[in-house]
């Protein structure tokens, strides 16, 4: 183990090159990371990190924080950061068949031409399909077969829970119901230190530069794990915090589990692409959109999987939701909420900007819906999804509607796959075109 | 003389052939196609390293399409030269020269004398001291 490093200031570069041996493994350990008009490399887009690295942060709630960005962090200021871990085909999939209780092994849906290159040894977890989200199980991989039809995987323990899998008819509709299977592990891993679960205080990643495209961030096939600050608004695991637009920023194909405060925080961006990613075991909000000012984000294809109350947040987050949403110009689709102690979606709509954002001239009650189709909740402890308070979308979302000069804007909402929740697989408070 | 606008075309073809048109007062002469052609452009497809000592003295071979072995060619990396050393149809050859610390952004412009700028497509030079050389 190299040195632990205090504070860490980068104003040029910072890289580190993958070794040429796939099994070196490379640590790092510091307690600040600030990229100052700098620049820190973990592999980029073209050229990966292949070997293994673990970046491991350390201190203590109680220890000096730097502004905005606190401690136990890598902060990025006027920078750019590059994490890219060894590409995976397939982040995340489903199963064929039920997994009873006491099965050791699953059987996966069929892999559509792809070839799943999980290995022995690395973490998965299996959804729950019950009504509660906790009955996700995490397991071991010790052996995987048939790689490229219906991959066979078997793991280390008998699985306690029935995970479902199956498609129920009602006439000519029907509704598929399949437990997904999430993949753990990467060989780029951040993590906050061995004290971290015992205070809910992990490492966290937060980007902040007033300014249209001031900063950058592509964070892409990383393990996070031991991420999130309970108790401190704005520590979260990976944090875009306050910038304008971000066109060149990505979070795609990460596993962000065992987290103590939410997992992706979209605040005060636009255009973030935030896609094909595991979330497991989070507390709180899990992907935030903080303030009603975000438009145009863009969140795909992204599963996430046991989400619980956070006591040590805001107040909403007593009743989480898998995708928290303040403004409905966002594009929501194929993402899978499997798990919550309360809600999947939840399109929180608010009269203004709220925070940071105040604008009283942005009116997301009453904005025209980005995108919302093809998405799956099932296993909440209240709903699938959650429209709260209003939603009545209009072409002068500030004005009030009037049938000549202010049309109203129909939200279409697609197909909604929602099913074992304990209460409702959709509802409304009070809405307009919907 | 004046150029109105710019046109974007989204299609995959390689070439793009477009007429221009002369306007003199009211009569408009359409003159003969001007034809864009991405086989004119060299591009660069990769490199020997993508790092080098700050203090220079190292030599590093780019690769690519439509390079020339006979025009002139410059490679300056962060404003400050590579030397060229040769240069075939595919490859650049240049010794790199050394650069004293300055946060900057890095900046590879590969100049080809007749072929224009090479396309690098994102691709970088890092001047950087190395960790285990202190």
């Amino acid at each position: 183990m190299g040195p632990k490093l205090s504070f860490l200031n980068v104003e040029g570069s910072l890289i580190f090159p993958p070794d040429t041996d796939p099994e070196h493994h490379r640590t790092f350990d510091a307690h600040y990371i600030l990229v100052q008009g700098g620049y820190l490399e973990v592999g980029t887009e073209e050229n990966r990190y292949t070997s293994k690295i673990t970046i491991t942060m350390h201190s203590t709630k109680y220890d000096p924080n730097l502004p905005i960005f606190g401690n136990k962090v890598i902060g990025v200021h006027y920078g750019q950061l590059e994490m890219h871990g060894v590409e995976r085909p397939i982040t995340w999939s489903d199963l064929l068949e039920t997994a009873e209780i006491g099965a050791t092994e699953i059987t996966l849906n069929d892999m559509n031409g792809e070839t799943l290159d999980w290995q022995v040894g690395e973490e998965i977890v299996i959804a729950s399909t019950n009504f509660s989200g906790r009955d996700a199980e995490q397991r071991t991989i010790t052996s995987i077969t048939n790689i490229d039809s219906n991959p066979v995987i078997t793991f280390d323990e008998p699985l306690i829970f029935k995970h479902y899998a199956g498609v129920q008819y009602f006439g000519d509709d029907f509704i598929e119901m399949r437990a997904e299977v999430g993949l753990l592990t990467r060989n780029v891993k951040y993590q906050g230190d061995e004290t971290s679960p015992e205070n809910q205080y992990g490492a966290v990643i937060i980007m902040h530069s007033p300014g249209d495209e001031t900063t950058a961030a592509r964070i892409d096939s990383v393990e996070l794990t031991n991420v999130g600050q309970a108790f401190i608004l704005g520590s979260y695991p990976i944090h875009f915090h306050m910038i304008g637009t971000v066109h060149s920023s990505y979070v795609r194909n990460n596993a962000i589990h065992h987290t103590f405060n939410r997992a992706v925080t979209i605040h005060g961006v636009h255009y973030l692409r935030v896609q094909n990613n595991v979330a497991y075991h989070t507390m709180g909000h899990t992907i935030f959109i903080e303030d009603a000012a975000e438009t145009k984000n863009l969140i795909e294809h992204n599963l996430i999987v046991d989400v619980r109350r956070s006591w040590s947040l805001l107040n909403t987050d007593q009743t989480p939701a898998s995708i928290w949403i303040t403004n409905p110009n966002n594009i929501i689709r194929y993402n899978h909420a499997a798990g919550s102690d309360r809600y999947s979606y939840w399109y929180d709509l608010q009269i203004t900007a709220i925070g940071p954002s105040f604008d009283p001239n942005i009116c997301p009650e009453n904005t025209r819906l980005g995108e919302f189709h093809d998405n799956v909740a099932h296993s909440n402890g209240r709903y699938g999804l959650r429209i709260f308070h209003n939603l009545i979308p209009r072409e002068h979302p500030c004005d009030p509607v009037d049938y000549e000069t202010n049309k109203p804007i129909t939200a279409n909402f697609y197909n909604l796959v929602s099913y074992k929740n304990k209460r409702n697989g959709a509802i409304i408070e009070l809405s307009g075109a919907v | 003389m004046k150029l109105h606008g710019i046109e974007s075309i989204d299609d995959d073809n390689t070439s793009y052939s477009c007429i221009p048109k002369l306007r003199i007062d009211d009569s408009v002469i359409e003159l003969n196609p001007v034809i864009f052609d991405a086989a004119f452009t060299p591009v660069l497809t990769g490199m020997s390293t993508r790092f080098g000592s700050v203090l220079g003295n190292e030599q590093v071979e780019f690769y690519g399409t439509g390079f020339s072995a006979s025009a002139t060619t410059t490679v300056m990396i962060d404003n400050r030269e590579c030397v060229v050393d040769s240069t075939t149809e595919d490859t650049i050859t240049c010794t790199t020269s050394d650069k004293p610390y300055v946060p900057d952004t890095p900046k590879l412009e590969l100049h080809i004398n007749g072929f224009g700028l090479v396309a690098t497509k994102g691709k970088v030079f890092r001047y950087i001291s190395r960790w285990s050389d202190s």
